[in-house]
């Protein structure tokens, strides 16, 4: 084989596609076979050209390849880098510049020849080198070989250089590739941005990457990965350059440029911009500073190459950002959405649940059942307030919630499982069990006020400003919250005022004590949407109450008329009658007393005119009677004593009294003022119920008790009392509510006019006449009187 | 004897106010409405009248009014059923009032307190 043959054997060596060491192998492995050599190897020279390092080698252990590395300007092969021509030894030992070598062996004998190997523009690649062990004159022919043999070899080196090249590009495209797909997997623009300052340093050979983001109307910086870059404050005005060019800008060297001259200490070489355009707008810039040598602390410019590679990333990251930006917009519609169907969900069973509480009292406990579930607004506690309108107090109602955290753990754990549809009925028929809860008997307890020096600043926020109050913490305070504080124990609590009709009805308070959920804005703007429904709920169930108040005294009132209209026509049916049967009876008993005048002989006779004659005279009376409520009755009004008016009526019927046994308790307080009447009629009305009483009583085995008492009447100033009580047995309670009826009767000899003109005459001195009736026992009677009469007529009954 | 005049529209009740205060001693007549009265006023010459209110066509205290321009001497003691009339000043113009009773002692007592009263002032 011919030398020739060698060379062309390389010349095809280097067109295959074969990695640099697997290339420089056969090559060596050749060249050594060919030219029957002991030791072939070749060395090369470091991008700096500090360092010939031994690249491939046959002949030598395999552990010298790559560690092998020349210092400058020693020995045969620095010596042909120096001259750039093939150098001969025949004896090596013989040689000025010998070096040592150990993984080639000690043999100072031995020939060697050495040829440089430059590529085509002349530059120097490395070494290419042959050893004899036992010498000899062929060293010169050798290096004249060698020579030949390393013009082909510089070739087969920039081939196998520039597939290296390849595959390394076709690897980074692919890791580009794998980075945009990173880059295009994520939503979270943390992520990209990372992702993208990542690839930028490892794939492009970036020493720092930031990226720049417009916020309003200003880039702020938003991703920086590196380390040890300084960040001058100048860099700002060239992003804003290339925000506004939308074009790249590329500076190889910043040294070179205004705005960082002074920056001396920073190592940076240069910087490239590339501005992250959407829609013909710049929403951003990215920044990689600094392209990356082998050589530690060393810098150059980028390529052209790597510019658009960054390029194209930034433009991947851009539309990156921008879906990542649309899809969080898009979340957060939808979130927002979600939250608003389920706020309207929730409001409308609320109002629901709100609308059928039949009473104040129900709704205030449907209105905190809605606060606190889960399914509803869900807070942990919450009490409301209402303004009491008398007191003019901010009054605590009703307080659900636990009462501590066990009890939170307890309840929680049991319900909050229902579906939300059932909400409404659940909130209904949702009653407390048992005794009220601590919490509810303190929140019941609570009472603020709501103006003047003392009162609560929060409250008065809430309530005479009408403003939705959030209180994060203790800072949110001042002194006059602290009773406030105090009854919570809880630093955060929101106070949402119960407004309808402009009016401050009150106020709702929740917190979340025992989860410590912060209370978020979401959660204020549901609550100040749900309170004015409430509001209105309690405005309305206000009303029907009023209503419903005013529509019993309708009734009452009603049944009352019907009554009067009753006995006005009764009355004038009586008058009628009264007069038409009143001669009549003149007649008969004024005949049959005549009769019993003339002296009936007959005993039995006599007695049956005496009855005539009785008879005739109660019915007389009766008729007077009936007469006396039919007709307005005339009243002389003045001041009298009831204590004197009771006395006269004990004495004048004292004997009654004693005929039928009757023990008289009389206890007449000295207290009593005077009273404005009629003595008349008052008399009258005494002496009724007393002869009612004793009559009761006459029939009666036992004791046979009637006691008067008067005194201030309890509770009602300026008003006194008198009570009348027998032991005649009571009422039959059947009968209990007819007693004041007119004609209604028990006794076989009554009228039944008595105490229905006895409530008649009390009526028109505008006081009352109670019946307490002891089934049994007896029957106490109670009148009631002011003492000074309203001003005017009697009042009219 | 002292003469009685009973003006009444019910005749049992002037059968029964004569025979009573026949047997009081009193010379008696009965009217049994207004227009009677007043011959009987004149034929008879009362010296003292019990005149009933309610009487058909003219009543007692229309009656007593007309009376009273005429004859403001002879005493009139009006008489009815009830005591609502209390209040009607017309009432004024009689001597008296009572109220009917099958029990005449009332009605006696006060034809003998209104003669001694006009006897005293004679």
């Amino acid at each position: 084989m011919t030398e020739d043959d060698n060379i062309l054997l390389i010349g095809k060596i280097s067109r295959k596609r074969l990695d640099l060491a697997s290339m420089l192998d056969q090559v060596t492995r050749k060249t050594r076979d060919d030219m029957q050599a002991d030791v072939c190897a070749l060395l090369m020279m470091d991008e700096q050209g500090q360092v010939l390092s031994l690249k491939s080698a046959q002949g030598l252990t395999q552990a010298a390849v790559n560690a092998v590395r020349l210092p400058k300007d020693r020995g045969v092969c620095w010596r042909v880098a120096r001259e750039r021509r093939p150098v001969a030894l025949p004896v090596a030992g013989d040689d000025p510049d010998y070096f040592f070598v150990p993984e080639a062996g000690e043999n100072r004998s031995a020939s060697m020849a050495a040829a440089p190997i430059i590529d085509e523009d002349g530059e120097f690649i490395g070494v290419f080198y042959i050893q004899r062990h036992q010498g000899g004159g062929s060293a010169e022919a050798d290096a004249q070989a060698l020579e030949k043999v390393a013009g082909k070899v510089a070739g087969a080196i920039r081939a196998a250089r520039d597939f290296e090249r390849q595959v390394e590009k076709a690897q980074s495209m692919s890791e580009l590739n794998n980075t945009a797909r990173l880059i295009n997997a994520t939503n979270h623009s943390e992520l990209i941005l990372s992702h993208t300052g990542d690839c930028v340093r490892n794939l492009i050979g970036a020493r720092a990457c930031s990226i720049w983001l417009v916020e309003g109307e200003r880039p702020v910086l938003k991703s920086f990965t590196g380390q040890g870059v300084e960040l001058p404050g100048t860099l700002t005005h060239v992003v804003e350059q290339a925000l506004r060019s939308r074009e790249i800008i590329n500076i190889p060297d910043v040294t070179n440029e205004v705005v960082f001259k002074g920056l001396t200490s920073s190592a940076r070489a240069s910087l490239t911009l590339a501005p992250m355009v959407f829609e013909n707008k710049s929403i951003g810039v990215a920044v990689m500073a600094d392209r990356k040598t082998p050589k530690e602390g060393y810098y150059t410019a980028f390529t052209g190459e790597e510019i658009k590679a960054f390029k194209d990333l930034i433009q991947t990251t851009t539309q990156a950002l921008i879906r990542a930006r649309t899809h969080r917009m898009l979340e957060d519609a939808l979130e927002e959405n979600r939250n608003n169907m389920r706020e309207l969900s929730i409001l409308f069973q609320l109002s629901m649940a709100m609308q059928r509480a039949i009473s104040l009292d129900d709704l205030l406990r449907v209105i905190l059942s809605c606060v606190t579930v889960g399914a509803g607004l869900g807070f942990n506690r919450a009490i409301l307030f209402l303004i009491n309108e008398s007191t003019g107090l901010l009054q605590g109602m009703i307080g659900m919630g636990p009462d501590s955290a066990e009890d939170a753990g307890r309840i929680w754990s049991q319900s909050d499982s229902r579906p939300s549809e059932e909400l409404v009925g659940w909130l209904l028929e949702r009653k407390t069990e048992g005794p009220p809860s601590a919490f509810d008997s303190m929140a019941r307890s609570l009472r603020f006020s709501i103006t003047g020096p003392g009162a609560s600043a929060v409250i008065r926020s809430v309530i005479v400003s009408k403003q939705a109050t959030l209180i994060n913490g203790v800072w949110d305070m001042n002194d006059t919250d602290k009773e406030l504080h105090h009854a919570l124990g809880c630093d955060q609590f929101a106070l949402i005022p119960l407004i309808a009709k402009d009016n401050v009805q009150g106020a709702i308070l929740v917190d979340n004590k025992y989860d410590q959920k912060p209370i978020s804005h979401m959660d204020m703007k549901l609550l100040a949407r749900f309170a004015a429904p409430a509001a209105w709920a309690i405005e309305n169930i206000r009303l029907l109450e009023r209503l419903s108040t005013v529509s019993k005294e309708l009734i009452r009132l009603e049944t009352q008329m019907a009554k009067v209209e009753r006995m006005s026509t009764l009355g004038e049916v009586a008058a009628e009658m009264a007069h038409e049967i009143k001669t009549p009876l003149v007649s008969i008993g004024g005949f049959a007393r005549r009769l019993l005048n003339e002296g009936l002989k007959k005993e039995e006779t006599k007695r049956y005119v005496e009855i005539i004659v009785n008879e005739v005279e109660r019915l007389e009376k009766m008729l007077r009677n009936a007469l006396d409520i039919s007709k307005g009755v005339s009243m002389h009004i003045e001041s009298a004593d009831l204590n004197g008016i009771v006395e006269e009526a004990i004495n004048f019927y004292w004997r009654i009294i004693n005929e039928n046994q009757v023990e008289t308790v009389l206890s007449l307080s000295r207290d009593i003022e005077n009273v404005s009447m009629d003595p008349v009629w008052i008399r009258q009305v005494v002496i009724n119920i007393l002869l009612n009483a004793i009559e009761a009583m006459s029939t009666k085995q036992g004791e046979r008790k009637l006691t008067l008492v008067t005194e201030p009447a309890p509770n009602r100033k300026g008003w006194v009392s008198l009570k009348i009580s027998d032991t005649g047995g009571g009422i039959d309670m059947m009968t209990q509510d007819d007693v004041f009826e007119p004609f209604f009767t028990t006794k076989p000899h009554g009228t039944g006019i008595g105490l229905t003109l006895a409530k008649k005459i009390v009526r028109m001195h505008y006081g009352d006449l109670e019946i307490d009736n002891k089934p049994g026992v007896g029957v106490t009677f109670v009148i009631n009187l002011p003492c000074h009469m309203i001003p005017g007529s009697p009042a009219a009954v | 004897m002292t003469k009685v005049l009973v003006v009444d529209d019910e005749e049992h009740i002037r059968l029964l106010y004569s025979e009573e205060l026949k047997d009081e001693g009193y010379e008696v007549d009965t009217a049994k409405d207004a227009r009677d009265a007043a011959k009987k006023i004149e034929s008879f010459k009362p010296d003292i009248i019990t005149l009933d209110i309610r009487m058909p066509g003219t009543d007692g205290i229309e009656f007593l009014r007309k009376f009273r321009e005429k004859n403001k001497t002879t005493p009139v003691i009006l008489c009815t059923a009830y005591s609502d009339y209390k209040q009607d000043f017309r009432v004024w113009a009689s001597e008296a009032y009572v109220v009917k009773s099958s029990d005449l002692t009332p009605l006696k007592n006060t034809i003998k307190e209104v003669l001694e009263k006009i006897d005293a002032e004679k």
